[in-house]
C-alpha cells in the first residue's frame, strides 16, 4: 500500500550501536509488541470474513475463531501493558482524604494483595493452559489452551510490572492522551 | 454470606483498588468462600468475554477513530466546520462543537478527540481572546457528543451487556446526538454575545471555499452513512463494519491523503490497544461478578427494590437519572456503565421502558459525567492539555452542562426521540 517508509529506515541506518537498549525496549514493550501483533491478527480476520463473504462461493468459516483467540490475547496483554503503565482506573477520591502516612500504609497492602491476586490467577491459568491442550477449538481444531495461555501470561506479567511499580523500578512512559 | 462479595467489591473501591481488579477479586471470593460453584467457572467466565463477537467492535471503531486523527482527516473536517459556522458570533467555539459532531461519526470514544481538540484548536482560541477555562470547558462538552453520535463505545458496551441490537442503538444516538450539539452552540451563541467574542469571518464563506472544503472533506464523511446504511441493509454486523471501517480509513489516510505515515502505526496501535484493553478486562472481571449476582438472585432482588420504590416509569427513569449523575462524578464513565446496565435494566424493562431508549439515557448521562468534577475524564484531558485550573473549568463548564442536562431530560421523558429512527429506518 501507498504507506511511506521513508521515516523508519534511515533510522534504523543511523544508529547501528543502538542494537542493545533496541532489546531492551523492546522488553519493556513485550506486551505491547504482542498485543499490536494480535489486534492486527483480529482486524485481517473478521475483515477476510466479511470479503470471503461477499467474494467467494465459500466464505471462509475460521476467522471467527482465529479473531476470537487473538483478541484474547490482545486483552489480557494490552491489561498488563495497562498496569506497567498505571492506566486501569481506580477511585482515588476516598483515600486522598486520609493523612499521608495511613494512606501509604493502606496502599502498601492494596498493593500487596492486589499482586497475591495476580499470581493466583496466573496460577489457575497455569492448571487451565495444561487442561485444555486435549481439548481442540470447533473449526481449526487447535487446542484452546492458546486462549488460556493469553490469561496466564497476562496476568503473569501484570505480577512481574506490578512488583517493579510497587519498587519503583518499572520503565517510564508518557502519559497516554496527551502526546500528539 | 449472599451479599459479602457486593459488599467487598465496594469496600474495595473506596480503598483505590482498580475498578477491574476490584470486581474481580470480589468475585473470586465467592468462589473461594464456599458452597458456590467450582473455582474453574471463573477462569472461563474471566476468558469467555473475549470470545465474544460483538465485543470486538469495541478495539476496531477505537483503531479507525485512531488512524482517522493521524490520517489528516481531522484537519479537514476542521476545515469544513469553520467554513460552515465560522461566520457565528464565537466562530471558533461553535467550529469546535461541529467538529466534535462531525468527528463522532467516525470516531468512537470521547477522550481521544477531546485531547486532540484542545491541542488542535485551543492555543489559536486563547490567542483571539477566549477565557482558556472557557476552552477547555467547551472542548469537554463538544466531545460529550462524539460516543453519541455513531459508533460509540459506550452503545456497543451497553448492547452487549444489555442484549439490544447495537445497530439500532447506533441510529437511536444520532437524534440526541445532534440534539446535543444544538444544544451546546446555542448556549455557546450566548456567552459569546455577552463576552463579545468574535466570528472568525464577516459573513459566509463563498460557495466555491464551501464546496472545496466539502470536497476536501467527502473520504472522511462518508464513513458514517457507510457504517449506518451497511447494518441498516444487512450487508454487515457492526462488528464487521468496524474492521471495514478500519481498512477504508487506512486506505484514505495513506491514498487519498497520502498523510498516513508508517511511523504513526506504533502510537496508533499503543492508543488502540491500551484504550481496548483497560476496559475490556473491566468487562472480564464484570462477566465473573455477573455470574455470582446472577447465581444469588441479586439483580431480580435489586430490581425488585427498585420497582417497588416507583411503579411509574418515568419517576424510575429520574431516580435512575440522578443515581446515575452521584455515580458518575465518582466513577469513570465506561466503568460505571458496566457495573449498572445489568442491575438496571431488567428493572426498567418490568416497567416498560424500552431497553434502546434507555440505552442511550444511561449512556448519554455517563458520558455527561465525564465533564462533571470531581472525577471526569474529559475534564481532566482538556484541563491538562490546556493548563487550566479546575475550579475555572468548573464555572465555566456550568452553563454547557445546564444545556446538556435539559437535552439528557427531554430524551427521557420523550422516547420517541431516540426510538423514532431506530422505528423508521429498521422497522
Amino acid at each position: 500500500m501507498g504507506v511511506s517508509l521513508r521515516r523508519a529506515v534511515p533510522r534504523r541506518e543511523v544508529r547501528p550501536a543502538a542494537d542493545r537498549s533496541a532489546a531492551l525496549r523492546a522488553l519493556d514493550n513485550l506486551e505491547e509488541l504482542i498485543a499490536a501483533a494480535a489486534l492486527v491478527l483480529v482486524v485481517l480476520s473478521v475483515a477476510w470474513g466479511v470479503l470471503t463473504r461477499y467474494v467467494m462461493a465459500q466464505p471462509a468459516a475460521w476467522t471467527g475463531e482465529v479473531a476470537a483467540m487473538a483478541f484474547a490475547w490482545v486483552v489480557f496483554l494490552g491489561a498488563a501493558a495497562g498496569v506497567k503503565r498505571g492506566l486501569h482506573v481506580s477511585i482515588e477520591l476516598l483515600v486522598a482524604r486520609l493523612p499521608d502516612g495511613l494512606r501509604r500504609l493502606l496502599q502498601r497492602v492494596v498493593d500487596l494483595g492486589l499482586l497475591v491476586f495476580m499470581l493466583y490467577v496466573a496460577w489457575l491459568g497455569v492448571g487451565f493452559t495444561g487442561d485444555n491442550w486435549d481439548n481442540p477449538s470447533s473449526v481449526l481444531r487447535l487446542p484452546l489452551s492458546v486462549v488460556y495461555a493469553a490469561v496466564t501470561l497476562g496476568f503473569a506479567l501484570m505480577a512481574v510490572r506490578h512488583t517493579a511499580r510497587m519498587l519503583g523500578r518499572g520503565p517510564v512512559f508518557e502519559r497516554q492522551g496527551e502526546d500528539p | 454470606m449472599t451479599w459479602l462479595p457486593l459488599a467487598a467489591m465496594f469496600v474495595l473501591f473506596a480503598i483505590n483498588v482498580p475498578v477491574a481488579f476490584a470486581m474481580a477479586i470480589a468475585a473470586l471470593s465467592f468462589f473461594l468462600l464456599g458452597a458456590g460453584p467450582p473455582i474453574g467457572i471463573y477462569v472461563q467466565k474471566i476468558v469467555s468475554v473475549t470470545e465474544s463477537f460483538p465485543l470486538l467492535a469495541v478495539p476496531f471503531f477505537i483503531l479507525a477513530g485512531s488512524i482517522m486523527n493521524h490520517a489528516g482527516i481531522t484537519r479537514r473536517l476542521m476545515a469544513l466546520a469553520d467554513a460552515l459556522v465560522g461566520h457565528w458570533r464565537g466562530g471558533l467555539a461553535q467550529a469546535n462543537i461541529v467538529l466534535a459532531t462531525l468527528m463522532g461519526g467516525l470516531s468512537a470514544s470521547a477522550n481521544a478527540d477531546a485531547a486532540m481538540q484542545a491541542k488542535m484548536l485551543g492555543p489559536e482560541m486563547v490567542r483571539r481572546g477566549y477565557a482558556p477555562g472557557f476552552v477547555a470547558a467547551v472542548t469537554a462538552g463538544a466531545a460529550v457528543v462524539t460516543p453519541i453520535i455513531p459508533p460509540g463505545i459506550g452503545l456497543i458496551v451497553y448492547g452487549f451487556l444489555a442484549d439490544v441490537s447495537i445497530g439500532r442503538l447506533f441510529i437511536g444516538g444520532v437524534v440526541p446526538g445532534i440534539m446535543l450539539c444544538v444544544a451546546l452552540m446555542l448556549t455557546t451563541r450566548l456567552i459569546a454575545g455577552r463576552r463579545g467574542y468574535k466570528a472568525v469571518r464577516e459573513r459566509f464563506v463563498s460557495r466555491g471555499e464551501l464546496g472545496s472544503a466539502f470536497r476536501d472533506a467527502a473520504w472522511s464523511l462518508t464513513i458514517p452513512v457507510f457504517i449506518l446504511v451497511g447494518i441498516r441493509f444487512g450487508v454487515f454486523t457492526p462488528t464487521e463494519a468496524g474492521a471495514m471501517t478500519v481498512l477504508y480509513a487506512i486506505a484514505v489516510g495513506a491514498l487519498a491523503h497520502g498523510e498516513l505515515k508508517l511511523a504513526s502505526a506504533w502510537p496508533i496501535m499503543l492508543e488502540t490497544l491500551l484504550a481496548t484493553s483497560t476496559v475490556m478486562l473491566i468487562i472480564c472481571a464484570a462477566s465473573a461478578f455477573g455470574f455470582y449476582m446472577a447465581w444469588e438472585r441479586i439483580p431480580p432482588a435489586l430490581a425488585k427494590g427498585l420497582v417497588a420504590l416507583t411503579e411509574q416509569p418515568w419517576m424510575m427513569l429520574l431516580l435512575i437519572n440522578l443515581l446515575l449523575v452521584a455515580v458518575g462524578m465518582l466513577l469513570e464513565g465506561t466503568a460505571a456503565l458496566i457495573l449498572l446496565a445489568p442491575i438496571l435494566v431488567p428493572a426498567v424493562v418490568k416497567l416498560g421502558v424500552d431497553p434502546v431508549h434507555f440505552g442511550l439515557v444511561m449512556v448519554v448521562n455517563l458520558t455527561i459525567g465525564g465533564v462533571t468534577p470531581p472525577v471526569g475524564t474529559l475534564m481532566y484531558t482538556t484541563t491538562a492539555i490546556m493548563r487550566v485550573r479546575m475550579e475555572d473549568f468548573s464555572r465555566e463548564i456550568l452553563p454547557l452542562l445546564l444545556a446538556m442536562v435539559a437535552v439528557l431530560l427531554l430524551i427521557t421523558f420523550f422516547p420517541a426521540l431516540v426510538l423514532f429512527l431506530p422505528g423508521a429506518m429498521m422497522g
